[in-house]
């Protein structure tokens, strides 16, 4: 099955012909009132008592929900400023011809994902990743290195290159696109360094222009097609000319696409809102961004972050109302509000790889530590925290109802402490850069958590 | 007084309601009865205000109706000081917010701008991938008493930087203060290229403009 892309062609005439109407006007007449206007009609109620809902029609509601809204809005092209608009059955064409199943990297480092069910037996694969954290050039290569010999990791992402010949890396300046080249180099370097020279990488976070994207695509030395390439919706329900230069380009390069979905708690609409907004941008990821996977990064507006009680209930139903009605590949990214070499931070993570592996997603993307935004403050500890225990959840075969409960029991731990949340510790201050290992408090801090939630009822096989 | 009081909530409790006919009735009363528009402004529009802003920081309010509210403010606010004399017609302040180069995401920026809008400030609002000169430009226009600039990618950043910078280097870094946010900066970020505060939120921008033009957020 082809799918992605679909159409292609169809879809960039649709963002010229579409519909035209001011962003404004998209914003507070047609897609704040149909969002508000799903989650009463389809009747979706947030319930704080159980965070891991088990209720299957629950899940089907916030489906029908999202395909109402998608169908009825569309995708707003901030570019032309028209509305792309699809058909129901377009939408099932997309559907019933994609393509549930992925091969990412090459050679012996080659892995295949593929989408999963809610409390699928079958274990999810693991995206190690620091997110968008600025990183030294001095330190880049070794923090790449510490995320890519970590044994779960099928693939990984790499951090922000801060500066690159003296500049900033600024984007839609020349700094930009020769930090875009340096940072591929360096990754495909750090990647031969560990002994894993063909593990999938997404590139190239410090290109974000499309232009840059380009320059940085090369087999030898850059991204190749074998890489994962990322495409954002804009939130919400949103596309631009540059990103769809960014589809085309990594189409016909012969790349393997993921769409970034981060929808925003708290802007558009509350969290009931929120969920169905989030598994929208997934039928958009499929039709506009011609993702072959996901990334979904939901975040709190304020904290930047998916753990607390109320996100945790989000990225759940996304998940059970996608495993349950599509094939879509999805990666549950985790975003922590505290930062590395602390317990609330492995309590955050910990309860984000349990939620998504229970829930249906396809990989565990994890995970951004301190909210994504403090300079070198993210470690590959954070991501073996919460994919282990994703792993673990699977592998001692829980169930919804078994992970709502202990998440009822480790949120206390840390839900009144997200507004206040520990930064921690930077990745030169918790590990030891040129032998890429941990420090031992961070080890024990690791050690510890594992045992309260192996108390718990998750089983780890190691 | 009493007349006088009953009007005035209505103005301030249909603009709290989303209420556009409502509020457009209060402030045609307000006005052919005489009542001193500036106490209508600061009991009903201002304190309307105050209580938007708290319905959106509690998460009752999202974004949908800070962009009704600050089109029934900024009709309303029209009217009335279309009513009073010249020399009294003042906002609170002058703000040019922008997305900076090369970073298409700009909701937080218009979730700040329809804020400040609401609060009362002349919102010069240039959108989003703005160049660096082009805001600066706007604001020696103008005479801003304010920047505030938005950033959601870590690769963006460095344009809030490049603004401050090209202050700096035309020498009228003093005639502004500049705020900063966004979803990648930090307290840290704003300390290292020299911005006057940061917000993590847009109501956190709120209370740094406030600040700036000497007004507290209650």
């Amino acid at each position: 099955m082809p799918v992605p892309p679909w159409r292609i062609i169809s879809v960039l005439h649709k963002a010229e012909t579409g519909p035209i109407v001011l962003e404004k006007d998209f914003d507070k007449r047609i897609l704040i009132p149909n969002i508000k206007r799903v989650v009463k009609e389809y009747d979706i109620k947030y319930d704080p008592n159980n965070p891991v809902p088990s209720d299957d029609s629950l899940a089907k509601d916030v489906w029908n929900a999202a395909v109402d809204l998608f169908l009825t809005v569309g995708t707003y092209c901030t570019t032309t400023q028209r509305r792309m608009i699809f058909t129901e059955e377009e939408l099932k064409e997309a559907l019933w011809n994609y393509n549930d199943w992925l091969e990412i990297g090459e050679g012996k480092d080659r892995r295949i994902w593929t989408s999963r069910k809610v409390e699928d037996t079958k274990l999810p694969g693991c995206l190690f990743t620091p997110v968008g954290v600025r990183c030294s050039e001095e330190n880049f290569i070794h923090m790449i290195m510490a995320y890519m010999q970590e044994p779960l990791a099928d693939a990984v992402s790499t951090p922000i290159l801060d500066k690159v010949e003296g500049g900033y890396t600024k984007t839609h300046s020349p700094f930009e696109q020769q930090g875009g080249v340096v940072h591929a180099q360096y990754a495909r370097q750090a990647a031969v360094r560990v002994g894993r020279p063909g593990i999938a990488i997404i590139l190239t976070g410090t290109a974000l222009s499309a232009a840059s994207q380009i320059a940085s695509s090369n087999p030898i030395w850059g991204a190749r097609p074998t890489d994962l390439r990322l495409v954002s919706v804009i939130s919400e329900l949103k596309i631009d000319y540059d990103l769809l230069n960014k589809t085309l380009h990594f189409n016909q390069y012969g790349g393997i696409i993921g769409t970034l979905s981060g929808p925003l708690y708290g802007v558009y609409a509350g969290i009931e809102g929120t969920t169905v907004i989030g598994v929208a941008s997934h039928l958009q990821g499929l039709l506009v961004n011609q993702g072959h996977f996901t990334c979904y990064f939901p975040v709190h507006f304020r904290y930047f972050n998916n753990t607390s009680r109320e996100m945790l209930w989000l990225v759940s139903l996304s998940y059970q109302a996608l495993a349950n009605n599509t094939k879509l590949i999805s990666g549950s990214n985790g975003f922590a509000v505290a930062g590395p070499c602390t317990e609330m931070v492995l309590y955050e993570s910990a309860l984000h790889g349990l939620v998504s592996a229970v829930s249906g997603t396809a990989i565990l993307w994890e995970i951004a530590s301190a909210s994504n935004k403090h300079f070198e403050r993210t470690t590959p500890m954070e991501a073996r925290m919460a994919c282990e225990t994703g792993i673990a959840a699977v592998y001692s075969k829980l169930k919804r109802s078994d992970v709502n409960e202990i998440v009822k029991k480790v949120l206390p731990k840390y839900e009144d402490k997200i507004d206040k949340a520990p930064l921690g510790k930077t990745f030169p201050e918790c590990y030891d850069v040129k032998s890429l290992k941990p420090s031992d408090e961070y080890i024990q801090l690791y050690k510890k958590v594992k045992r309260e939630l192996e108390d718990l009822g998750v089983c780890y096989p190691y | 007084m009493g007349q006088e009081a009953n009007v005035i909530e209505r103005l301030r409790a249909s603009i709290i309601n989303l209420d556009e006919e409502e509020a457009k009735k209060a402030t045609e009363e307000i006005l052919s009865k005489g009542i001193d528009v500036k106490i209508a402004i600061e009991e009903g529009i201002t304190k309307a205000a105050k209580i938007i802003g708290d319905k959106f920081e509690r998460g009752e309010y999202f974004l949908g109706e800070l962009l009704v509210a600050a089109d029934i403010i900024t009709e309303n606010m029209n009217m009335m000081l279309s009513a009073l004399p010249e020399g009294v017609k003042e906002k609170l302040g002058k703000v040019v917010i922008a997305t900076v180069y090369g970073d298409i995401h700009d909701i937080g920026k218009n979730l700040l701008a329809q804020l400040l809008k609401i609060y009362g400030f002349e919102v010069y609002d240039l959108g989003r991938d703005v160049p660096s000169m082009k805001i600066v430009e706007k604001a020696l226009e103008v005479n801003a008493d304010i920047i505030a600039l938005s950033s959601l990618m870590t690769t963006t950043m460095p344009a809030q930087k490049e603004v401050i910078d090209i202050l700096k280097e035309l020498k009228v870094r003093d005639r502004f203060k500049v705020i900063i946010g966004g979803g990648s900066t930090s307290p840290e970020w704003a300390k290292e290229i020299g911005a006057d505060g940061w917000g993590e939120t847009a109501w956190d921008g709120v209370k740094l403009a406030m600040k700036f033009v000497g007004k507290e957020v209650e």
